[in-house]
């Protein structure tokens, strides 16, 4: 298809208004007759369930009683950095690298089952490259972007291409690429794109066409910003869709930027926007949404009948609560000082038990090393239960199962702590920086090294190896 | 590639021959004193530091001689260099009369053409430009070549009266700090970091 005819077909796909079907609530569907069986406790998708709580609710071999005996199972080495949450289903674990690798492992053993070249652009004006989005897992086929701004659908059995999509006509003059992570659901894909004119995007799981579409900003030639950097979260009772959405990048708009740093609710068929909450019009300080929208129902601390139907999201300036029907803000955390580097960042939260677990970074002062805090938040009011002091900085996701939670630093150091009380269970020490976070599935952690946030692969991978870690309890 | 190898090459290829040799003179004189001015051109960089929530030039003023070319190096996506002048976003004019109104469009960052933008200024005067999406934050500089004069040398805001678009308050404060003869004294003038100030914003009273 020329480049021209499939801009037609996006603009005249962009307006289509799919008839809804409602029927509620929605079930994950395993494979049918495809020879990965799904596991006791799978993590199949970036933010493990499409409320993006990266809670593993059905993990009940590893905890607390033996995570303290958790020894490296294997390892599987790569060239490039991991920057992607793995994707575990079965006997299976998906993962991208920076290098525009798509990777499947054998789950027991660490061997490589398939490897998938999804294209690299070594024009050093592109924008950052390969898989950074974690791959979602649904029905045999798996969903990921790539730093080329294309949607890609493989065969998780195979690694052979079934479709793929552009989502940004010219990427390296648009700086356009998929660094957020897909959720699939009713046969949907959502998807955001991060470039100086973002966008949120719905595609046809089977087709890959595109179904609906909203602009972050108004006007192309301004490039207005509002990247999103962050997997979307469903709530698929109401069938809504929540995105946030990055900084400004261009201070004198053409029309007023209203959905820049933003807390975006759609119906999820129609993409028809329901609410936004902007929390800083036109900011100069970078504080983008970069962690993950989550869904949760919070209770009320002493009346367990009261419960706040809640949507929360961390921008680089604190944890943020509004009530995911209407937009209404509810509470806000700040817990470290903001800052293009700081707060919580790149995913670094989870919500459990009732509990919204941050982990917020501290920028560094005259030279001095940037450091963090994992802190247990209540989620109905957003008051610390514990905190802990961290060794270094995170770029990178968390996770928790099973009454732990699971954190990977900069400095390498990966920690299990008691949910409960924040006592340390667990702590063992990686040769890198820990980027796609942790997937926590059928009594194993899987985990793995990537870089800096370098902004192109070469600055990234100078002289490091990376790799795929599985740790399993003694 | 650099002009040196070029005027090898171009020697080499040559098969002898005085007359010839004689003609190449001119050509090479004028590759000459196009190295001299890439030796005199200045580099301004268009830099963004998110932690004080700036967009500026470094160095913000800049003395030149007439012929003189200034290269800008954009660090960070979506910058531009763009002349005061009314056919740009209705600016009020703040380059000489005559001068040709100099705009880079908008520019990438990396290691590549379109994240820079040359321009040689002939007109004597003084030139005022901007970063079209970062202008209210401040971001404009100003080149004094050969000696001030022209619209540039009147207040900032002067165009209103016009019906020019306004000039931002951040705008103003700069471009009165940086008068031209600070410029002429100094010939290349830092941005001064401490002049503007933006509240962080740690709290939203709102939230």
């Amino acid at each position: 298809m020329s480049r021209r005819n499939f801009v037609k077909d996006l603009v005249m796909t962009g307006v289509t208004v799919v008839a809804s079907s409602r029927v509620y609530p929605y079930t994950h569907v395993p494979t049918e007759g495809g020879p990965t069986e799904p596991g006791t406790s799978d993590w199949p998708r970036f933010g493990y369930d499409l409320h993006n709580t990266r809670f593993n609710s059905r993990e009940d071999k590893l905890g607390r009683d033996n995570v303290g005996r958790l020894q490296l199972k294997w390892k599987f080495e790569t060239d490039a950095p991991i920057q992607t949450t793995p994707t575990v289903v079965g006997d299976t674990l998906y993962f991208g690298t920076l290098s525009g690798y798509q990777h499947a492992l054998d789950t027991a053993t660490g061997i490589e089952r398939w490897q998938s070249f999804m294209g690299y652009n070594s024009d050093p004006a592109a924008p950052l490259q390969g898989v950074r989005s974690s791959a979602q897992h649904e029905n045999g086929r798996l969903y990921f972007g790539t730093g080329l701004a294309k949607v890609h659908c493989l065969d998780a059995n195979s690694g052979e291409e079934l479709w793929q999509t552009q989502l940004d006509e010219d990427p390296i003059t648009n700086r356009a690429q998929i660094f957020c992570s897909v959720a699939v659901y009713r046969g949907k894909v959502y998807v955001g794109t991060s470039s100086p004119r973002a966008k949120a995007v719905c595609l046809d799981a089977k087709t890959g066409r595109v179904r609906w579409q909203f602009y972050v900003v108004p006007d192309r030639t301004r490039g207005g910003g509002g990247s999103i950097w962050t997997s979307p979260a469903i709530d698929e009772i109401s069938n809504v869709v929540y995105f946030a959405t990055g900084s400004v990048r261009a201070f004198i708009p053409p029309d007023p930027m209203l959905f820049t740093e933003s807390v975006i609710a759609f119906e999820a068929d129609t993409g028809e926007m329901l609410w936004y909450d902007q929390v800083r019009a036109a900011d100069p300080f970078d504080l983008d949404y970069s962690c993950h929208p989550m869904i949760f129902d919070a209770v009320h601390p002493s009346r367990g009948k009261e419960i706040r139907k809640c949507v929360g999201a961390g921008n680089k300036s604190g944890f943020y609560c509004f009530n995911r029907y209407n937009g209404e803000r509810l509470w806000k955390a700040q817990l470290t000082s903001a800052g293009d580097d700081g707060g919580p960042i790149l995913n670094s939260t989870a919500t459990a038990y009732n509990r919204v677990f941050v982990v917020s970074n501290a920028l560094g002062v005259r030279g001095r090393p940037g450091r963090s805090v994992a802190v247990s938040l209540h989620a109905y009011t957003g008051d610390i239960t514990w905190w802990v002091a961290n060794s270094a900085p995170i770029t990178g996701p968390v996770a928790v199962a099973n009454q732990v939670f699971y954190q990977g630093l900069e400095d390498g150091t990966l920690e299990a702590i008691d949910t409960a009380s924040g006592e340390q269970l667990w702590k063992h020490q990686l040769p890198g920086m820990i980027r796609g976070g942790m997937a926590i599935a059928n009594g194993h952690l899987y985990t793995s090294t990537g870089d800096t946030v370098g902004w192109t692969v070469q600055a990234a991978t100078r002289g490091k190896s990376y790799a795929v870690y599985a740790f399993e309890p003694a | 590639m650099s002009l040196n190898m070029n005027r090898r090459d171009l020697l080499r290829a040559m098969p002898g021959g005085v007359a010839i040799l004689a003609t190449l003179d001119r050509w090479i004189l004028d590759l000459g004193a196009q190295e001299d001015s890439q030796e005199n051109m200045i580099d301004i960089r268009i830099v963004n530091t998110y932690r004080i929530g700036r967009w500026y030039f470094d160095p913000v003023g800049v003395y030149l001689k007439p012929g003189q070319k200034v290269r800008w190096i954009c660090t960070k996506w979506g910058g531009s260099v763009t002349a005061f002048h009314p056919s740009h976003l209705n600016h009020e004019l703040r380059i000489p009369q005559s001068a040709e109104p100099f705009d880079s469009g908008r520019l990438i960052q990396g290691d590549t053409p379109r994240a820079r933008f040359e321009w040689v200024f002939e007109q004597e005067g003084t030139y005022d430009y901007f970063s079209r999406h970062h202008e209210n934050l401040g971001a404009v500089g100003r080149i004094v070549v050969g000696s001030p004069g022209g619209p540039g040398e009147k207040p900032a805001g002067y165009g209103a009266s016009e019906g020019r678009a306004p000039v931002y308050e951040d705008v103003k404060k700069l471009l009165s700090w940086l008068d031209s003869d600070k410029i002429l004294q100094e010939q290349i003038v830092p941005y001064p970091m401490n002049l503007l100030e933006r509240t962080f914003p740690l709290q939203e009273s709102n939230f």
